[in-house]
């Protein structure tokens, strides 16, 4: 999922300014897979486990004067600006530690790339919470 | 579909059967420079088999009451038919051992690997 303009971008109390986009990605951390004994190819495939990691991308005046750092946690918040049907934004809110922090020059100046993977403190919650504007789901 | 004494314990997921060593049960000999060396042969070695699989149920407790058959199994000692998912037919086995080989998962379906030991009963 990909959201091309948002707003009002932090992390925990720390305002990560001038964000171009945000982006999450889900991934299969743990897989099973069983095969039987006659075939090649798996006739159990179940995923238990997964990673979702967000990669918020936004132009930075100076690389060295970096924001934010590898290891720090808190609730990455940002609003959508696209507006949905019914007129109002989408938050997306979830807990996540800082895992990454990269650098790249751009053709009009440095892009910084904070990549934060996201975590609940019950397994059975959901790790990414989409609410609209207001609160409702 | 493989059984145990006609029983479907293990068909809720995929499973596969392995045979252990087979041959002869031998004594090394006794060396000594004064007597020539001595080979006890005992017969031929038990037939062991080992399955290994994974149970699948939708929810935690029909999955636990999937593993409680076969751990009733286990201890019931009792010998009976073995029949493993080629068709293949082994006699007079007992049940020896059954033990998860990690902690439940809980995908999209509910499931835990499992090992089973087989021995043919020497009486």
């Amino acid at each position: 999922m990909v959201w091309s303009t948002v707003t009002e971008v932090t992390i925990g109390s720390r305002s990560i300014d001038t964000v171009r986009s945000v982006a999450l990605t889900e991934k299969a951390s743990e897989t099973i897979v069983e095969h039987e004994s006659s075939g090649r190819s798996p006739t159990f495939v179940d995923v238990v486990a997964v990673r979702a990691e967000f990669a918020i991308e936004r132009e930075v005046s100076d690389a060295t004067s970096a924001a934010i750092r590898v290891g720090e946690r808190g609730t990455l918040r940002f609003v959508a600006r696209r507006e949905r049907a019914d007129g109002r934004r989408a938050v997306v809110s979830a807990e996540v530690v800082v895992i990454g922090v990269r650098y790249r020059i751009d053709g009009s100046g440095f892009i910084e790339t904070i990549t934060a993977l996201a975590y609940t403190a019950s397994s059975s919650s959901p790790v990414v919470l989409v609410t609209r504007e207001g609160g409702t789901p | 579909m493989s059984t145990w004494r006609g029983e479907d314990l293990f068909g809720s997921g995929p499973h596969r059967f392995a045979v252990g060593p087979v041959g002869l049960l031998v004594r090394e000999p006794f060396r000594s420079p004064n007597e020539l060396a001595v080979w006890d042969r005992y017969g031929p070695l038990a037939v062991v088999v080992v399955q290994t699989g994974r149970l699948v149920a939708p929810t935690s407790s029909e999955l636990m009451a999937l593993w409680g058959a076969i751990w009733s199994a286990a201890e019931a000692d009792q010998t009976g038919m073995l029949v493993d998912d080629t068709g293949l037919e082994y006699p007079s086995m007992v049940m020896q051992r059954a033990q998860m080989t990690g902690p439940p998962a809980h995908g999209t379906h509910w499931s835990v690997g499992y090992e089973v030991t087989y021995q043919e009963d020497p009486v």
